[in-house]
C-alpha cells in the first residue's frame, strides 16, 4: 500500500469494482478501500440481474455466481390477477438471480487482477482537503486510521452516500425518494417456476413498492419487498412477515438470512462530477426507480467512471470540467432510460389497488406475442380511458 | 437518537436520509455523531425498526404485541 495513489474508489460494491478495473485498465495507480472485511457481505440486495451487462462489460457468467437463469415475469395485482410474461416475447431478455456473495467478491477480483490495490475493512471517515479541492482520503480500519493522497476520488459508497457530501454535493434523500426494503432468503418452499420471477402489487402488501419471489434454486428463492419511505406504516420487515404469512406457498419456508436495505429512487444527481470527485452508482443514485434495479447501472458508471479518471489523471487535468467527460457519458448511455422509469414509478405509486386491479384485468387479455410496450399501454388505454390522465406520463 | 446494534443490519438506509450527514455506519455499529436535529427521518426509513428516540427495542415489542392480540 502506498500514501500516494492517482485515484482511490471508495466503496468496492459493483459501482466501485468496475471503476477500480477500468482505472487500472487506463494505467493509473488506483486503491479500493471498503468498510467490509468480507466484500459482498451483508447482501443489500434482491440479486436480479440482467445478461446484457456482462456481455457489455466482458465479464463471463460464472455458476459459482449466477445462481439461476430467468426468462419469465409474473405481475400479481392486489386481488389476485395474474399477468404472465414471457420476456422472450416482449424484449427478448435473459436475467439472472446472483449470489452477490460471490458476485461482488468477482468483481472485486477482476479489479485486483487489472492492477488495483484493494483495502477491506477500512472506513472512509472523510476527505483530505488541500487549497479548496479533493486530494485523498482519511479513515480507520482495522489496521488503524490511515490517510490516502489522491488526485481524484471516486465515490462509490452506496445508498447511504457521505463521501460526496463531504465534497459538497448535496445528495440526501428525501423520505419519499427512497424504498425502504426487506428480503428473506427461503428454503422449503413452492413457487410456480424456478425460471419466472414474481411480483406483488399492492398497497397493503407493499405500500408506495411491490413484492418479489425470485427463484434461486430448487425450493429456495429470495423473497423480499420495498416500501416507499413516508408511505409505509411500519418498518418493512413488518410487510415482510404479514405478506410470507399470507402465502400458503410461503408459510411453511424457513428463513436462512436476513436482509435490508434503502433503494434510491430519486433519479441519478444533478451533479456527479467536481473537482477531483467522481459519484457512481448508488451514490449517485443511478437506479431504476421503477424496479429498484441498480447492479447494471452502476456497473456501467463505474466503468465510464474509471475510464475517464485513467485519463483525466495522464493528462494532469483532474478538475470538474475535464471530468466532466463522465456526466456527458453515463447520461448519453443512461439517462433517458432513467428519467422515463422515474416517470413510471411515480405513475405506480399514484395508482390505487383498484387501478391496479383494472390494469391488471386489462393487461391479463392482451396477447403478447409481437407486441410492443407503447402498444400494450394503448390496449390498456382503450380499456380503460378513465385511468388515462394517470398514466398519461408513460406515453 | 439510539439505535438497537441488536437489530440494525448496518444497510445504511438511516445514513442515506440524514439531512445533516452525521450517521456513520461502520462494519459493526451505527454511531450518530455531533449535530443531530432529531428530525427522525432516520427512524422512519429503517427497514427493521433499530433505530428510534428513546429505546427501539421496547417500542418494538409494544408494536408487536400490540397486533398479536
Ligand atoms: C432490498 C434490496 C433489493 C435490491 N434488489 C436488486 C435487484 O434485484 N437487482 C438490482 O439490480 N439491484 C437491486 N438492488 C439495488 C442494488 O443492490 C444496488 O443498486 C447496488 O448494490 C449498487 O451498487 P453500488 O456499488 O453503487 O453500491 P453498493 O453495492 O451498496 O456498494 C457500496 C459499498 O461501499 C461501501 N462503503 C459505504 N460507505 C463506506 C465508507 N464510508 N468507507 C468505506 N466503504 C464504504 C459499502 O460497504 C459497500 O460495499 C436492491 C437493493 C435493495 C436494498
Ligand atoms: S437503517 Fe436501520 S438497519 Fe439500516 S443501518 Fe440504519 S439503523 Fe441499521
Ligand atoms: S434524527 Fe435526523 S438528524 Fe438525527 S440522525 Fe436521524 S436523520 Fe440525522
Amino acid at each position: 500500500m502506498k500514501e500516494k495513489y492517482d485515484v482511490v474508489v471508495v466503496g468496492a460494491g459493483p459501482a466501485g469494482s468496475m471503476a477500480a478495473r477500468a482505472t487500472a485498465r487506463g494505467g493509473a495507480r488506483v486503491l479500493m478501500l471498503d468498510k467490509r472485511r468480507e466484500l459482498g457481505v451483508p447482501v443489500q440486495c434482491g440479486e436480479a440481474l440482467n445478461e446484457g451487462v456482462l456481455k457489455e462489460l466482458k465479464i463471463a457468467p460464472d455458476p459459482r455466481w449466477a445462481l439461476n437463469k430467468t426468462n419469465a415475469v409474473k405481475l400479481v395485482s392486489p386481488s389476485g390477477i395474474e399477468v404472465r410474461i414471457v420476456e422472450k416475447e416482449v424484449m427478448g431478455k435473459i436475467g439472472y438471480i446472483l449470489d452477490r456473495k460471490i458476485f461482488d467478491k468477482h468483481l472485486a477480483i477482476l479489479a485486483a487482477k487489472e492492477g488495483a490495490d484493494v483495502m477491506v475493512g477500512a472506513l472512509a471517515t472523510g476527505l483530505m482537503i488541500k487549497d479548496g479541492r479533493v486530494a485523498g482520503v482519511k479513515g480507520v480500519g482495522v489496521g488503524g486510521k490511515f490517510e490516502f493522497f489522491s488526485d481524484i476520488v471516486i465515490a462509490a459508497d452506496g445508498v447511504g452516500s457521505r463521501v460526496a457530501r463531504w465534497a459538497g454535493l448535496n445528495t440526501a434523500l428525501k423520505l419519499v425518494d427512497i424504498e425502504s426494503g426487506a428480503q428473506f432468503q427461503m428454503v422449503d418452499i413452492d413457487f410456480e417456476s424456478q425460471t419466472m420471477m414474481e411480483f406483488y402489487f399492492g398497497n397493503k402488501i407493499a405500500a408506495g413498492g411491490y413484492a418479489w419471489v425470485f427463484p434461486k434454486g430448487d425450493h429456495m428463492a429470495n423473497v423480499g419487498l420495498g416500501v416507499l419511505g413516508g408511505r409505509a406504516e411500519g418498518p418493512a420487515i413488518d410487510y415482510l412477515r404479514a405478506f410470507v404469512e399470507k402465502m400458503p406457498n410461503l408459510r411453511k419456508g424457513k428463513i436462512i438470512e436476513i436482509n435490508a436495505g434503502g433503494v434510491p429512487v430519486s433519479g441519478p444527481l444533478e451533479r456527479t462530477v467536481k473537482d477531483g470527485l467522481l459519484v457512481v452508482g448508488d451514490a449517485a443514485r443511478q437506479v431504476n426507480a421503477l424496479t429498484g434495479g441498480g447492479i447494471d447501472h452502476a456497473m456501467r458508471a463505474g466503468d465510464i467512471a474509471g475510464e475517464v479518471a485513467a485519463k483525466a489523471v495522464s493528462e494532469g487535468d483532474t478538475s470538474e470540467k475535464r471530468l466532466m467527460e463522465y456526466e456527458k457519458r453515463w447520461r448519453e448511455l443512461m439517462g433517458k432510460r432513467l428519467e422515463r422509469y422515474l416517470k413510471a414509478k411515480n405513475v405506480l405509486v399514484s395508482l390505487t389497488d383498484d387501478d391496479l386491479d383494472k390494469l391488471a384485468k386489462a393487461l391479463s387479455e392482451v396477447k403478447f406475442e409481437g407486441i410492443s410496450l407503447t402498444g400494450m399501454l394503448r390496449v390498456l388505454l382503450k380499456a380503460h380511458p378513465k385511468l388515462l390522465w394517470k398514466l398519461r406520463g408513460l406515453m | 437518537m439510539r439505535v438497537d446494534a441488536a437489530m440494525c443490519i448496518l444497510c445504511g438506509a438511516c445514513s442515506g436520509v440524514c439531512p445533516v450527514n452525521v450517521i456513520e455506519v461502520s462494519s459493526t455499529h451505527v454511531n450518530i455523531q455531533e449535530g443531530c436535529t432529531r428530525c427522525g427521518l432516520c427512524a422512519k426509513v429503517c427497514p427493521v425498526g433499530a433505530i428510534g428516540f428513546g429505546d427501539p427495542r421496547s417500542k418494538r415489542v409494544k408494536r408487536f404485541q400490540r397486533r398479536q392480540a
